[in-house]
């Protein structure tokens, strides 16, 4: 028999017992329950019956008191209604109670009391009613009295009260001293009279009196006998009254007689007042009667209450004994059995258990940790019968034997591998040492030993603990340095390397005596042990040291010499291009434009360096002021418009909805790497486009600026990419010399994006394009508001503007920046369809690009002129290109455009072209304060003025003077926005400051003298505080025609314009349109 | 106008030449209001055009220090600012030359003259002027 059919047997056997103690248990519980519910659920709720209905007849015969009390039918009612019901509900509950187990014999004891109580409280509500009725019909009687004595006394008081004036008449004169003797015999005579005939009518007034009093007296009365006890009196008094009546005059007596025989009514018979009030006070001591025996029979009703209360305590307790009695005889049957159960398994437990399996179990498991703790020749159980046990027995024989075989196997291949790891570790150039994971050496190499000295190498043996052999490092280490005088903490250095060991993989660097370098890597190994790798480093550190030296020294020298070259090539820059300016031959304007175009690349390649350099050498500071981004952004993409327009690209720029209008940095440094990036995406784009795009991110949890800029250029290859931002490294030699430059922007742009704690990443594709994406972190700024704004947005929301473009990125950019303002834009990308669109539609604005297939934006606005007539919505000119021929320039009058703007336009000069296109009156009254003076060009005359001063207060000075000579000048603050506007349309005069930041007056003047037609040409005017002489005529030969010296003299000013007006006269007397 | 604004005769011709201030306002068309607008303009605007000459002085960009120091040196003719307009001219002159000797005391030097100047020109009283 195996060994789980023994335990099977023995799990059934101890089962068994355990089920015979639940049965016990569960009898015991149940007998208890029993006792319980016959006591809970039967005897308790009789009981409880019983008291209610004792306090509900105790509440009933409680209110009947108050039933016998009421004066009126009304309140009688209420009462008996209130009994009625409560007496329902002691019926119902008695009912109730005779339905229960247990109840019905209390029931049948209380049902007499209850029915008795019943019957006495009906008998009750008549007697009461009885006697409502009686005090009812007395209060009647007593109303009929007080009427029949009144009328009495009407009849009699009158006659009374004659006779006693006629006897006080006569008493007086009786009483008189002159009366005679005669009439004092007389006056007696009459007295005498007077009494006899007045004595039946005053006794009858009395005793009709006495018979009222009497009657009122019996009807208050609250003792029978009292009203009884009246009756003779009563009779005497009424006999007397009819007596006296039958004496009287018989007017007296004919109305009296039916008054006495109301009086004898009210007397006596069952209707008279005594018998009624009797009869009321008999039924009231009946009622007090029938609640004296209610109050008997509620008494009764607790009695047999108290008693069916006893009766239930001593089931109760009859109950409890017999509970605990069945619960005794349960806990011990339990107990009995239970012992009985403990007593088998613990015989189970030690005679097979304990003696069979376990002593073989522990044996074979003494045998198998042996074997796994490498004894694989301890002595094994034998594997005697056939349960499971003696299978095991026999599996871990094999199992020995097998692993016995393997263990001759590993050894000879571990000797093997130790072999090679020996010899390989022995190979290595660095030191290497190994601990286990209790940091005991396990091993180390020789060069290990050889950079640890011979004095250290002895305690590198394997075994020694890692920190012991640290201890005799740092001893080594403070005898070294005491020799040389260095001094040195062991303590602190064992704790900085046992604080190190803790977090393994980091690389340290350390100078050891002697003025070794050691780097020291450590790595942990997957069984908890540590490698340690020593290498001498010494040599790299110096080479390091070395070229960082020269390398500082490089870039001071480089710092130093770029601005000692930058210097005088300023000077050739400035010279070659007033050289320009003269009269030349063409060969010498030829070199004169070679060396200005050296110089000038020249310039930007030291520039470069100096930027280079200083970066190299940690001398670049960056600003932290606020920065208007937009403002930085339009004014890069200004400077170079004029770039890409001439190599004919499209040139657009995007400022994202969420860019921040400003932040905390350095503008110049910004602009630098706008300039460098959008600069390069120029320089290698022939056709397409360049796209800035401005807008922020959001990365995790800090959102970030990100600038793009995407060209449609010539690519980078795949295996140059890496070069890109290296020194002195353009993409290969050959872009180089087509493309000229340094090689040093991108890397310029990478550190300055770095400063500035930002990123910069690159994807192109060779033949599509390139794309620098710069993302910068940023702490927003206030942006300084524009005067203006507010209404000029207020005066072009919500309306409606087609915007006609075949570049999809232009009509893109632009739908955006539209809807940024509340207006809605209509894109359309075909001229044609354009016009179709305008049949059908009506829109507030058109904005049309320039150059498109099959017709230009100029052909559309004359289309659409013919189509329309002057019922045309207003046309805004944008385009690429600034070249406005005489041809094109009499197009763009025909067509009525109303502004022509450059791409890519500033916000406020797109905003302002709107504005003027929709509602004039919103423009604000300085436009060249807000930088929009060059943004449109209304169509003027020949002497319209044109003033470019990069001075605020200057153009303020100019322009109240001009103002003066009923001029009003059109303004702008840069040399390049007045070259824009002398592109867009034709100026009179040009008032040109010379000293202007980014492009000076004389280089201004110089690229208008080359790109204007001469019919076009306006007279330029040098404006300047540079008073010397040859200054002015140094303006002049740049190819200016005149000169006014600052502060302006209204005099020479005026002189100046009649000089103007001669000039245009004479050009115009000579055939050039005005 | 005020008794508390200084009588033009009282001013230092140094600090401020009150002919060229007078010529200003005659070409301007004679309107007080006028010249205020424009004094206020420059005292508003000279801390911002010193700031602009330390940091282009820092970054020794001496060319634009040098169209900073002719624009101040324009506007303080215009104010009649002699001494400030001497200072500005001679820094021009400098940086046209190359490097400036000492940008930094120059331009503290034509902050002190400035400010000396804005002091006069802020009590001056401009309807006698």
């Amino acid at each position: 028999m195996g060994v789980r059919s023994r335990l099977l047997i023995a799990f059934f056997g101890i089962s068994g017992l355990s089920v015979v103690i639940a049965g016990a248990a569960l009898y015991s519980f149940g007998f208890v329950g029993q006792v319980l519910d016959r006591v809970t659920q039967t005897r308790v709720p009789a009981v409880l019956k019983t008291i209610e209905i004792s306090r509900q007849a105790e509440r009933i015969v409680a209110a009947a008191p108050a039933l016998l009390a009421a004066d009126t039918t009304e309140e009688r009612s209420l009462v008996t209604d209130r009994i009625a019901a409560e007496m329902q509900v002691l019926n119902g509950i008695l009912v109730s109670l005779s339905e229960q187990d247990d109840g019905f014999e209390a029931a049948v004891r209380l049902q007499p009391v209850v029915q008795e109580l019943g019957s006495n409280l009906v008998e009750l509500d008549e007697t009461v009613s009885f006697r409502l009725r009686a005090s009812a019909r007395g209060q009647q009687l007593l109303a009929q009295l007080s009427e029949t004595d009144q009328a009495v006394q009407a009849v009699l008081s009158p006659g009374t009260m004659v006779l006693n004036a006629k006897f006080a008449r006569l008493s007086r004169q009786l009483e008189d001293a002159d009366v005679t003797s005669e009439d004092h015999d007389a006056i007696l005579s009459a007295l005498t009279e007077l009494v006899s005939s007045a004595l039946p009518l005053q006794t009858a007034q009395f005793e009709a009196g006495r018979i009222n009093d009497m009657l009122v007296f019996s009807a208050l009365s609250n003792e029978i006998d009292e009203i009884e006890a009246l009756a003779f009196p009563l009779r005497r008094s009424h006999q007397n009254l009819v007596g006296l009546v039958e004496q009287l005059q018989p007017r007296f007596r004919d109305r009296l007689a039916p008054k006495a025989e109301i009086f004898s009514a009210l007397m006596a018979g069952p209707d008279s007042l005594p018998i009624t009030r009797v009869s009321e006070l008999e039924r009231l001591a009946d009622g007090r009667a029938l609640l004296a025996r209610n109050t008997v029979l509620s008494e009764e009703l607790t009695a047999i209450v108290n008693d069916l209360v006893t009766q239930a305590e001593t089931d109760i307790t009859a109950s409890s004994a017999e509970a605990r009695e069945a619960r005794s005889i349960g806990s011990a049957v339990i107990l009995s059995i239970t012992a009985l159960s403990l007593v088998s398994a613990g015989m189970i437990i030690w005679l097979y258990v304990n003696g069979n399996l376990l002593a073989r179990i522990t044996a074979l498991s003494d045998s198998m940790i042996s074997i796994s703790g490498g004894n694989l020749h301890a002595a094994l159980p034998e594997a005697t019968g056939r349960d499971e046990i003696a299978k095991m027995a026999a599996a871990l024989r094999v199992f020995r034997d097998t692993a016995i075989e393997v263990e001759e196997s590993n050894l000879r291949e571990i000797s093997e591998a130790r072999e090679r790891l020996s010899a390989a570790l022995e190979s290595i150039s660095d030191g290497i040492v190994l601990y286990d994971s209790e940091d005991r050496m396990i091993l180390c190499n020789q060069t290990y030993r050889d950079l640890l000295g011979p004095g250290l190498a002895a305690h590198a043996v394997p075994g020694v603990q890692f920190e012991d052999f640290m201890r005799e490092v740092a001893a080594k280490d403070r005898a070294i340095d005491d020799d040389i005088g260095t001094g040195g903490d062991g303590e602190a250095r064992i704790a900085q390397i046992l604080l190190n060991r803790r977090t393994p993989g980091r690389e340290l660097l350390e100078k050891w005596p002697r003025g070794k370098w050691i780097k020291f890597t450590e790595t942990k190994t997957q069984a908890g042990g540590t490698v340690g790798v020593l290498s001498d480093v010494t040599e790299l550190i110096e080479a390091k040291e070395q070229a960082e030296a020269a390398s500082e020294a490089k870039s001071t020298f480089l710092a130093s010499m770029s601005h000692e070259i930058r210097t005088p090539l300023n000077g050739i820059v400035g010279m070659s291009t007033l050289l320009g300016g003269t009269k030349l031959t063409h060969e010498q304007r030829d070199f004169a434009t070679t060396i200005n175009e050296a110089a000038e690349t020249l310039l930007t390649i030291i520039n470069d360096i100096l930027d280079f350099s200083k970066v190299e050498a940690g001398a670049l500071a960056l600003e932290n002021v606020p920065v208007d981004l937009i403002v930085t952004i339009e004014s890069t993409t200004d400077m170079l418009a004029t770039k890409a327009s001439d190599k004919g690209i499209e040139f657009v720029f995007r400022i994202g909805p969420d860019l921040p209008p400003a932040i905390y940095g350095d503008s110049i440094r910004l602009k630098q790497i706008l300039l460098n990036l959008l600069n390069n995406a120029i320089k290698f784009t022939d056709a397409g486009e360049v796209v800035l795009n401005a807008d922020q991110v959001s990365d995790g949890d800090a959102a970030r600026i990100r600038l793009e800029v995407r060209d449609t250029g010539i690519g980078i290859p795949e295996n140059r990419m890496d070069r890109l931002f290296k020194s002195f490294s353009q993409v290969d030699t050959s872009t180089t010399r087509r493309f000229g430059g340094t090689g040093l922007g991108l890397v310029i742009t990478k550190r300055l994006v770095e400063l500035m704690g930002g990123e910069i990443s690159v994807s192109s594709r060779v033949g599509k394009g390139t794309t620098f994406t710069i993302d910068l972190p940023f702490t927003p700024a206030e942006r300084p508001s524009t005067p203006g704004m507010d209404e000029m947005l207020a005066a072009v929301r919500g309306r409606k503007v087609l915007v006609v473009d075949d570049n999809q990125t232009n009509l893109k950019i632009l739908g955006e920046r539209l809807r940024g303002w509340d207006i809605h834009p209509e894109l359309c990308d075909h001229p044609q369809t354009a016009l179709e669109i305008l049949r059908t539609i009506s829109v507030d604005v058109v904005i049309s690009d320039f150059k498109m297939p099959e017709m230009t934006g100029l052909d559309m606005a004359l289309k659409l002129k013919e189509q329309s007539g002057d019922q045309g919505p207003p046309v805004i000119l944008y385009s690429s290109v600034s070249l406005l021929d005489h041809d094109t320039r009499a197009k763009f009058e025909a067509a009525g455009l109303t502004a022509h703007l450059m791409k890519p336009a500033r916000t406020t000069q797109m905003l302002a072209a709107l504005v003027k296109a929709i509602d004039p009156d919103a423009l604000p009254a300085d436009q060249s304060a807000m930088g929009l003076a060059s943004s449109w060009a209304p169509a003027g005359t020949v002497l319209d003025v044109l003033l470019v001063d990069d001075n605020a207060i200057n153009r303020k000075v100019a322009l109240k003077i001009l103002r003066r000579l009923n001029i009003d000048p059109m303004i702008v603050d840069n040399a390049a926005a007045a070259i824009a506007a002398c592109e867009a349309r034709s100026f009179g005069v040009v008032f040109m400051d010379i000293e202007m930041p980014e492009m000076d007056g004389v280089t201004a003047t110089a690229v208008l003298r080359e790109r204007l037609e001469p019919v076009r040409q306006p007279y330029i005017v040098a404006l300047t505080a540079n008073a010397m002489t040859q200054d002015r005529e140094s303006y002049l030969r740049s190819g200016m025609d005149d000169y006014l010296s600052k502060p302006i003299d209204i005099d020479a000013l005026t002189q100046c314009l009649d000089r103007a007006s001669e000039f245009h006269r004479a050009r115009a007397s000579a055939g050039a349109p005005p | 106008m005020t008794s508390d604004l200084i009588d033009p005769d009282l001013i230092d011709p140094d600090l401020i030449d009150i002919a060229a201030l007078a010529k200003l306002k005659d070409m301007i068309g004679g309107d007080t209001k006028d010249l205020a607008e424009l004094v206020d303009d420059f005292v508003a605007g000279f801390p911002q055009q010193i700031e602009l000459m330390h940091k282009q002085a820092t970054d020794q960009e001496w060319g634009s220090l040098r169209i900073t120091s002719h624009s101040s040196k324009s506007n303080a003719r215009d104010m009649g600012a002699a001494s400030l307009s001497a200072l500005c001219a001679e820094l021009e002159l400098q940086c046209k030359s190359g490097t400036p000797v000492e940008p930094t005391r120059q331009i503290f030097e034509i902050e002190k003259a400035g400010l000396a100047a804005i002091d006069a020109l802020k009590d001056l009283d401009l309807e006698n002027v």
